[in-house]
C-alpha cells in the first residue's frame, strides 16, 4: 500500500474514533466518552509520531524543500496536542458544552490538516521517499 | 509538486476573505429593503425593476463575495493552489461587486440606463480581476482532479455569465440588437444559477459535507461527472437563439428539465450523506445547507408544476444564499481562531489564551441568523399568495442581515482584543 492510502486510512479511523467521543458525550454516556478518547489520542499520537519521526524527516532528506511544509505540519500537531488537553479536561469535567467547543475546534484543525497532507504531502512521499520505508510502513498494525 | 498551498508564508492572510464577507449583510439588507418596500412588484414578474434589483443585489453583493472570498481562502488548502497578491485580489474584487452591485441595483430601481452600464462595468472589472487570479491559481493547482474541474468549471461559467449580462445591458437600452433576446437573458441565469453558483456550490459541497460531518463520500460517479454534464447541458443553451423559437422554447424546456435532474442528484445525495453523518449534533450550519438542497427539490417541483419565475427565483437564490451564509458560519470562527493561533504561536505568546470557537460566533447568534433567513424565505415565498407577506420577508432579510452584520463586527473586535495582547504596546498589530 502507498503512504496515501495507509496514511489516509488512518486519517478516516482517527475521525470515526472522534465521532464516537462525540456520540458518547452527546448521549451523556461520559465513561465512553473518556475510553474513546483515550484510544483516539493514542491513535492519533502513534500517527504523529510515524510522521514525525519517520516520514517528514524522509521526505526531508530527499526534497529539502519539503522543509517548509513539513515544519506547518509539525506546528499543526502541536496545536492539536493542545487541544487533546482541552478536550480531555472537559470529558473529565463532564462539561458537555465545553467539550463541544474543543471537539469543534479541534475537528477543523485535523480536517484542514489532513486536507492538506492528503493533497500534497502523501502524493509527493509515494514519488519520491524510497519504497523500503513504505514496506515498513504497512508493517505497523497498532496504529490506525 | 506544488508544495504552495503548505507555505506558511503561502497562507491567505484572514483579511482577505474577511475584505469580501463583509458585503454580504449589506447587500442582504439592500435586498431586505427593496422586498419591503415594492416585494408585490417583486413577486408579480421576474421583469420588474425591483425584481431585477433584488436579484441583482443578492447576486453580485451576497453570493458572489463569499464564494469569491471562500476560495481565497479554501484554493491553497483544497487545492493546494494559493492565489497570487491575494490581499489585492480581494480588495479589488470587492470593490467591483460592492461599488458595482449598488449602482447595477440602483440603476434597475431607478431606471438609469448610465448607473446601470457604469456598474455593471465596475462589477465586472472587480470580477475579471478575480477571473485572473483564479486563472493563474487553478492552472498551477495540484489538490483533488473532480474539485479542481469543478471550480475550473464555475469560473468558466462565471466569465460567461458576465459576458452575457453585459451585452443584455446594452441591448436593454437599445445600443445592441440580439434575436430573440429574452432566450439571451434566460441564458444569462442559466449559466448564473446552474454554472457559477450551483457548480461551485456542489463541487466544494462534495469535499466539504463529508469533511465537516464524518459522513460518507459523495458517489465517485457524480462527483467526475457533474461539471461537465452541467457545462455541457449550458453550451446547448447557447446555441437555442439560432434555432425556430418554437423549437428553442421546447428544447429550454428540456434542457432546463435534465439541468434540474443534475443538480437534484448532487442535492439528494447531500441530503443522503448529511442523514448518515457520523457527527450526532445539528448546528446552524447544518440547517442552512439541508434548507438549501430542500430549496432547490421545491424550485424543481415549482418548474415542473409552471410556478411563476418569481417564485422559483426566490426558491434558487434562497437556497444559494442559505447554503453559503451556512458555510459562513463554520468559516467566521475558524477563521479567526486560525489566524489568532497563527499569530501566538509565530510570536511566542502561548501564555495568551484564546477564545474558543463557541465565543466567537456563539450559537444562539449562528442559530438567529439561521432562524431569520428561512423565515424570510418562507414569508417571501407565501407572498407569492398573499403579496403583504413579501413585506415581512423583506423585514425577516433585514433582520437576518443584521444579525450577520453583528456577528462579523463580533469577532472582528474580539480578534482585535487578542491581538492587542500579543502586543508589547497593547495596540493591535494587524489589521480587522
Amino acid at each position: 500500500m502507498s503512504f496515501q492510502e495507509t496514511l489516509t486510512a488512518q486519517h478516516r479511523a482517527c475521525d470515526a474514533e472522534f465521532a464516537k467521543i462525540e456520540q458518547a458525550a452527546h448521549r451523556k454516556d461520559w465513561a465512553a466518552a473518556i475510553s474513546t478518547m483515550q484510544a483516539f489520542v493514542d491513535d492519533t499520537e502513534a500517527h504523529f509520531h510515524y510522521e514525525e519521526q519517520t516520514l517528514f524527516p524522509a521526505l526531508e532528506a530527499v526534497a529539502p524543500m519539503a522543509a517548509g511544509p513539513t515544519a506547518v505540519m509539525r506546528s499543526e500537531h502541536a496545536q492539536m496536542r493542545e487541544l487533546f488537553g482541552e478536550l480531555q479536561a472537559a470529558i473529565g469535567r463532564r462539561d458537555a458544552r465545553a467539550l463541544v467547543d474543543a471537539a469543534e475546534t479541534l475537528f477543523l484543525i485535523m480536517q484542514q490538516h489532513n486536507v492538506k497532507e492528503e493533497n500534497v504531502l502523501y502524493p509527493m512521499a509515494d514519488r519520491t521517499v524510497a519504497h523500503g520505508l513504505t514496506v515498513r510502513l504497512e508493517g505497523r498494525k497498532g496504529v490506525a | 509538486m506544488n508544495l504552495g498551498g503548505l507555505s506558511p508564508d503561502k497562507a491567505p492572510p484572514v483579511e482577505a476573505p474577511l475584505t469580501l464577507f463583509y458585503l454580504m449583510p449589506f447587500f442582504l439588507c439592500l435586498a431586505g429593503l427593496t422586498l419591503a418596500w415594492q416585494g408585490d412588484q417583486v413577486m408579480a414578474s421576474r421583469w420588474a425593476p425591483a425584481a431585477l434589483a433584488t436579484t441583482h443585489f443578492l447576486v453580485l453583493g451576497a453570493l458572489a463575495p463569499v464564494m469569491c472570498g471562500a476560495l481565497l481562502q479554501m484554493s491553497p488548502v483544497l487545492l493546494g493552489a494559493p492565489y497570487p497578491r491575494v490581499r489585492l485580489v480581494a480588495r479589488l474584487t470587492a470593490a467591483g461587486l460592492g461599488l458595482g452591485g449598488v449602482l447595477i441595483g440602483g440603476g434597475f430601481l431607478l431606471s438609469l440606463p448610465g448607473m446601470l452600464l457604469s456598474g455593471g462595468g465596475i462589477a465586472i472589472a472587480g470580477l475579471l480581476v478575480f477571473l485572473v487570479g483564479s486563472f493563474r491559481a487553478l492552472s498551477a493547482a495540484s489538490g483533488r482532479r473532480e474539485t479542481l474541474w469543478a471550480v475550473r468549471l464555475a469560473a468558466l461559467a462565471l466569465a460567461v455569465t458576465i459576458a452575457l449580462g453585459l451585452t443584455l445591458a446594452m441591448v436593454r437600452y437599445g445600443w445592441l440588437q440580439l434575436p430573440q433576446h429574452l432566450r439571451w437573458i434566460d441564458m444569462h441565469v442559466a449559466w448564473g444559477l446552474a454554472g457559477w453558483v450551483g457548480l461551485l456550490l456542489a463541487g466544494v459541497g462534495m469535499e466539504i459535507i463529508p469533511l465537516f460531518y464524518i459522513s460518507p463520500a459523495f458517489a465517485a460517479g457524480l462527483k467526475r461527472v457533474l461539471p461537465f454534464a452541467v457545462i455541457v447541458l449550458l453550451l446547448l443553451v447557447v446555441g437555442l437563439p439560432g434555432l425556430p423559437p418554437s423549437l428553442a422554447q421546447a428544447l429550454w424546456q428540456w434542457l432546463v428539465s435534465v439541468l434540474f435532474v443534475v443538480h437534484l442528484m448532487y442535492n439528494a445525495n447531500a441530503l443522503y450523506v448529511q442523514k448518515r453523518r457520523q457527527r450526532p449534533r445539528r448546528d446552524a450550519n447544518l440547517w442552512l445547507w439541508q434548507l438549501s438542497h430542500v430549496a432547490v427539490f421545491a424550485a424543481f417541483f415549482a418548474w415542473v408544476f409552471d410556478a411563476s419565475d418569481s417564485l422559483l427565483g426566490v426558491l434558487l437564490l434562497g437556497g444559494g444564499v442559505s447554503f453559503v451564509i451556512g458555510s459562513l458560519m463554520k468559516i467566521l470562527p475558524f477563521l479567526t481562531w486560525l489566524d489568532l493561533q497563527q499569530r501566538r504561536v509565530a510570536g511566542g505568546h502561548m501564555q495568551v489564551s484564546l477564545p474558543r470557537l463557541r465565543a466567537l460566533l456563539p450559537e444562539a447568534l449562528a442559530n438567529g441568523v439561521a432562524w431569520t433567513l428561512g423565515s424570510a424565505m418562507v414569508a417571501t415565498l407565501c407572498g407569492a399568495f398573499a403579496p403583504y407577506l413579501t413585506t415581512l420577508g423583506g423585514i425577516l432579510l433585514i433582520a437576518c442581515a443584521v444579525l450577520l452584520a453583528y456577528a462579523l463586527v463580533r469577532a472582528a473586535i474580539i480578534r482585535r482584543g487578542v491581538i492587542a495582547q500579543f502586543s508589547p504596546l497593547g495596540q493591535p498589530s494587524g489589521g480587522v
